[in-house]
């Protein structure tokens, strides 16, 4: 069952979609804790495939009631709206829909009385939603992060403060050209008897690496989503982080969060899928993971 | 909170040359001055009601816009194929805003199985999805029975629309991009599961385009941009050519007046997924090359529609009458 909500925030019309939580086997004392979901970058608050449906509809089967809702100017609520995917991309990166989903988790949770909200959504999504934990944390109990994206799409080319664009020399040129046929043989050939001791012996000397000197991060990373990210997961707020494939798993788990204590992350890594997590059934297996994730975290705890 | 819309809007200055962009957001900055904001529970306000209605233990979820002033006709908008809905919305929801900023009481809805509709999508075939439309066209024609009704469709949606039509639904009809068939919409459609696999498996793991259509002529389902094709929606579709009225199309002198209207690259992500499969998927973007717009000037097609819409009321509005 579904009902259409609408939120004012500041003179601000924010659509959305609540998923009314069902009796099923389940104990109800699950309902105080709901899913917000958020755009999937610039796409309707139904997500590609309509993946974001499948999810509220999952967790409101399981006895959470769930919400799904457009930011301004995205999907059905009313707003301005840039020409260029490229300027939603950099303002979203920037953290600029943060304090407008930190705001509807504050809505939410007064109208429906509950007791917190787990924030989450796909690419974009899972970055507002750090962004909004990080800066207003009340309410947000938890964090379900598909797809995060580290990297700087909208405005590429960003370095870290504090450290220097490496220079493009020969040496370096060949030394990185090296390195990442290496790591295209090591993931291409995860399953080769051959190659996995080499694997292994190349993660451990870089997480040993990581562990010294501090984990390197790419060109063009988000810093203040880092940070964000670091600060968050610091405050052992259940957090679950979905990937599609290893090498995005790789960066999340040991370069984002490695160095966090007390941190409660649960990696997920779905292969055979892309970014959009949507092909090759990667829509189903998410829709099972987050479901179950749920129910192992919230659901157990108030029993 | 203004400070999203506001910081938004710094980011580019839209060209004042585009009228839909000049005008679909108009209502939505007259609610943010809160003089038509209507009580917020229930989804309700003056300008743009979303709701749902209850149709055979399914709810079809549907958008009424609302124009300011008493309207002038009644537009049905009969969106894309499932798999296209999520790029074309931002597009399709301007529309909407923008011809009720010109008087039309619009509707605009999802299929049920798509979007925000309830529903399983493999259950669902375009024998429902013209129910649909049936649907959608009470609850408008009960807002006002005596206003003329004008059907709008594109891609899959303009193919509906037809057989709608020619069923008898609507005073006049636009179709924005209509395929032949459902049969080639859907067969084109396929070549994105095609491009998929050539992604994501290796090469001796790809099937052929006839290869999946054994699988759903067997009973099969199969996943083609997140949504399972069934059986019965293949075997449907081959009874499914666009119908269009006989002559005469000239709106001057046609009882019921229809047109046909082609897009092009400029109409952006309305243009059917389709149409665009012949980029090469291969190739490595450019740091040059921008994405695909968001947000493109559409003003070429949606300008001369509007005035085809309003050339065919002034026509038919004696007979509705």
């Amino acid at each position: 069952m579904r009902k259409v909500v609408n939120i004012d925030i500041a003179g601000q019309r924010l659509v959305g979609t609540y998923h009314l939580p069902e009796n099923g086997d389940g104990p109800s004392s699950a309902r105080d804790v709901a899913v917000l979901i958020l755009n999937f970058a610039q796409l309707p608050r139904a997500g590609l495939a309509d993946m974001s449906v499948h999810l509220a509809d999952e967790h409101a089967a399981n006895g959470f009631p769930a919400f799904r809702f457009d930011m301004p100017g995205l999907g059905d609520s009313p707003g301005e709206l840039p020409r260029s995917e490229r300027l939603l991309w950099d303002f979203t990166e920037n953290g600029g829909y943060a304090q407008c989903a930190a705001a509807l988790v504050e809505q939410l949770i007064q109208r429906f009385e509950l007791r917190g909200i787990v924030l989450g959504g796909l690419c974009g999504g899972a970055i507002t939603s750090l962004f909004a934990a990080d800066q207003w944390p009340a309410g947000v109990l938890g964090l379900i992060l598909l797809e995060p994206t580290y990297f700087l799409v909208g405005s590429p080319g960003s370095q870290m403060p504090g450290r220097t664009p490496r220079k493009k020399n020969a040496l370096r040129n060949g030394k990185s050209n090296l390195r990442q046929r290496l790591l295209t043989t090591l993931k291409n050939n995860a399953d080769s008897i051959w190659l996995r001791p080499l694997r292994k012996g190349f993660l451990s000397l870089r997480h040993g690496r990581d562990r010294i000197f501090g984990p390197r991060f790419p060109d063009g990373i988000n810093h203040p989503l880092v940070l964000a990210s670091r600060r968050v997961a610091a405050r052992a707020l259940p957090i679950l982080c979905v990937n599609a494939g290893s090498k995005q798993r790789w960066l999340h788990q040991y370069q984002v969060f490695g160095h966090v204590k007390g941190r409660r992350i649960t990696f997920v890594e779905i292969e055979g899928t892309n970014h959009m997590l949507v092909p090759g059934g990667g829509q189903a297996k998410v829709v099972e993971q987050v479901g179950s994730w749920l129910r192992k975290t919230y659901r157990a705890s108030h029993l | 909170m203004k400070h999203v819309c506001a910081n938004l809007a710094k980011l580019e200055n839209p060209p004042g040359s585009d009228p839909l962009a000049n005008k679909s957001y108009r209502p939505a900055a007259a609610i943010h001055n809160g003089a038509r904001l209507a009580p917020i529970d229930g989804g309700h306000c003056l300008q743009e009601r979303a709701d749902y209605l209850d149709v055979d233990s399914e709810q079809l979820y549907y958008v009424l816009h609302e124009p300011a002033i008493s309207p002038i006709g009644q537009v049905l908008l009969v969106g894309p194929f499932a798999s296209e809905r999520p790029h074309a919305y931002a597009l399709w929801v301007r529309w909407a805003r923008f011809l009720a900023a010109e008087g039309f009481q619009v509707l605009r809805f999802d299929f049920r199985g798509v979007g925000e509709s309830s529903g399983a999508f493999e259950k669902q075939s375009l024998t429902t999805w013209m129910e649909d439309i049936r649907h959608c066209s009470k609850i408008l024609r009960a807002q006002s029975n005596t206003l003329p009704l004008i059907l709008n469709g594109v891609g899959l949606g303009a193919l509906l629309c037809a057989r709608a039509f020619s069923e008898g639904l609507g005073h006049a009809m636009l179709l924005w991009s209509p395929p032949e068939s459902a049969r080639q919409l859907l067969y084109d459609t396929l070549r994105l599961r095609l491009a998929t696999d050539f992604a994501l498996l290796p090469a001796n793991g790809r099937r052929t385009r006839d290869d999946y259509i054994k699988v759903m002529e067997c009973g099969g389902l199969v996943e083609v941009e997140g949504y399972p094709w069934s059986e019965r929606l293949w075997r449907e579709s081959a009874d499914f050519p666009l119908t269009l009225p006989a002559d005469p199309r000239d709106a001057s002198q046609a009882p019921r007046p229809w047109h046909v209207m082609e897009l092009d690259q400029r109409a952006g992500n309305l243009l059917p997924l389709a149409a665009k499969v012949g980029v090469n998927f291969g190739r490595k973007t450019r740091p040059e090359d921008e994405p695909p717009s968001l947000n493109p000037d559409v003003s070429y097609l949606t300008v001369p529609s509007c005035a085809w819409m309003k050339d065919a009321l002034s026509k038919i509005s004696g007979e509705v009458a």
